[in-house]
């Protein structure tokens, strides 16, 4: 009996003895991550990064909002909790990337991060080189060599580079038209020299000044459902500002015209429409209706130009559907989708 | 002097794109400066091969073409000596001629 007794204090002394360690292991973490991220300012991430529906909009623009915000009060150490995050969009990806690129090349910030939970989302981290930018250590799996990671492909500048676009086409010569591949490029250089000759011309009202010959432009390509999707971002005024400016008396007729209806995205689609430029010298601005003639040689394509709060759509065929949102992105992403020959993907597949 | 042949893709880039030397390493304003100007006046006539390259945009054409059109003074000297081989995109040379006729003003 008295053993019994004794064997059962003694397991209780050892199981307490276990408990106190455990406890004492799970709060030296909790110390331990504390202390790490002590003096940083924490930010959630949303559970999706995309622009083009409404909810998850607000949520990606409230969440770059908040570090703008962050910024503005002078504070350089941020951490950002990526851990929630569970489905990219490619125009949302970037649009991320870009807010934090030129906020830490502009401020230099000192950005680190909790990586997504999601293993397919920590591994297109990885391929686009953002898990680099906010220093977040992410281990190559088995997840890299998904088709929905391995075809993304990153690129960014400040100047109209046209050797950037051929890591993302040289890839697809020979699978593609010739004629849609020069198209495509066409399109890449021609938003590179609009971001670099128009979206800069005055501050953006961020309280983010920087200096004038500072233009950058990010771009990512990624195949998705037998599609190729090219996205190209640059963080300036946007169109519906750089329209006034650009042909003052072209926008002051639209605007007698429609008055309140001139939203931005009828503005990006005047925009798109006219082709006398800024200087009033009717030999520049092409550029825009170049963008948008790179989808006239696939079928089965099209594309979309999201601007401050508008967003324009147009698809193979010349079917234009506009949309405004309540938030505003502060700048310009224009996504191309062209569909891929059945020969590529079946190609891959083999 | 001889005729002169200018292979953009070999001899410039294959990549040419932008308006302005600020814009970028191989803008149209480069390519006019470098290869067109110095070179027409001294051939009787030029011939740009512009295949083998990636793509133009309108940008570096215009600046490059029609550029080189509102430069000189004497612009018919442009259209007489310059002429164009495109294989890979027989509507390039029509592109080219309509911004350097939009230059004559």
């Amino acid at each position: 009996m008295k053993i019994t007794d004794f064997s059962r204090r003694e397991y209780l002394r050892r199981a307490s003895l276990r408990e106190m360690r455990k406890r004492e292991k799970s709060n030296s973490k909790a110390i331990a991550k504390r202390e790490q991220r002590s003096g940083f300012f924490e930010i959630k991430c949303p559970r999706t990064l995309r622009l083009t529906a409404v909810d998850a909009r607000k949520k990606v623009i409230s969440f770059v909002d908040s570090i703008h915000r962050h910024v503005d009060k002078g504070r350089k150490r941020l951490w950002i909790d990526f851990s929630g995050l569970e489905k990219v969009y490619a125009e949302g990806m970037i649009f991320v990337y870009a807010e934090i690129s030129r906020l830490n090349n502009v401020k230099k910030l000192d950005v680190r991060s909790t990586p997504p939970k999601d293993k397919v989302v920590r591994q297109v981290f990885n391929k686009i080189g953002f898990s680099k930018l906010i220093k977040c250590s992410i281990k190559r799996t088995p997840e890299s060599n998904r088709d929905d990671v391995a075809t993304w492909f990153c690129a960014s500048g400040e100047e109209v580079e046209g050797e950037k676009c051929k890591n993302i086409l040289e890839k697809y010569q020979g699978h593609i038209a010739t004629s849609l591949s020069r198209d495509l490029f066409t399109g890449m250089t021609e938003a590179m020299t609009n971001a670099r000759q128009h979206a800069y011309i005055k501050e953006r009202g961020d309280n983010l000044i920087h200096t004038d010959y500072y233009k950058p432009w990010w771009m990512f390509s990624q195949e998705i459902n037998g599609k190729l999707k090219v996205v190209f971002c640059d963080l300036g005024l946007g169109i519906p500002n750089t329209l006034p400016i650009s042909h003052p008396g072209f926008f002051k007729s639209l605007l007698r015209q429609l008055g309140k209806d001139l939203t931005d995205s009828r503005a990006i689609e005047e925009a798109v429409t006219i082709t006398r430029s800024r200087t009033e010298q009717s030999h520049r601005g092409k550029g825009l209706s170049q963008i948008v003639a790179t989808i006239d040689n696939s079928e089965e394509s099209d594309i979309i130009i999201l601007s401050n709060k508008g967003s324009y759509r147009l698809a193979k065929g010349g079917d234009v559907r506009l949309f405004d949102f309540s938030t505003s992105i502060k700048g310009t992403i224009v996504c191309w989708q062209v569909s891929l020959p059945d020969s590529f993907t079946s190609a891959k597949a083999a | 002097m001889l005729n002169m042949i200018i292979n953009i893709a070999k001899e410039f880039s294959p990549f040419p794109a932008g308006r302005f030397l600020t814009d970028g390493p191989y803008s149209g304003e480069k390519f006019r400066e470098e290869f067109l100007i110095p070179n027409i006046e001294r051939h009787e006539e030029l011939l740009i091969n512009l295949d083998g390259v990636m793509g133009f945009g309108s940008s570096f054409l215009e600046e490059a073409f029609g550029g080189l059109v509102r430069r000189l003074d004497n612009s018919s000297v442009v259209f007489k000596k310059i002429k164009f081989i495109s294989n890979e995109d027989p509507f390039l040379i029509d592109e080219i001629n309509s911004y350097m006729e939009g230059a004559k003003g």
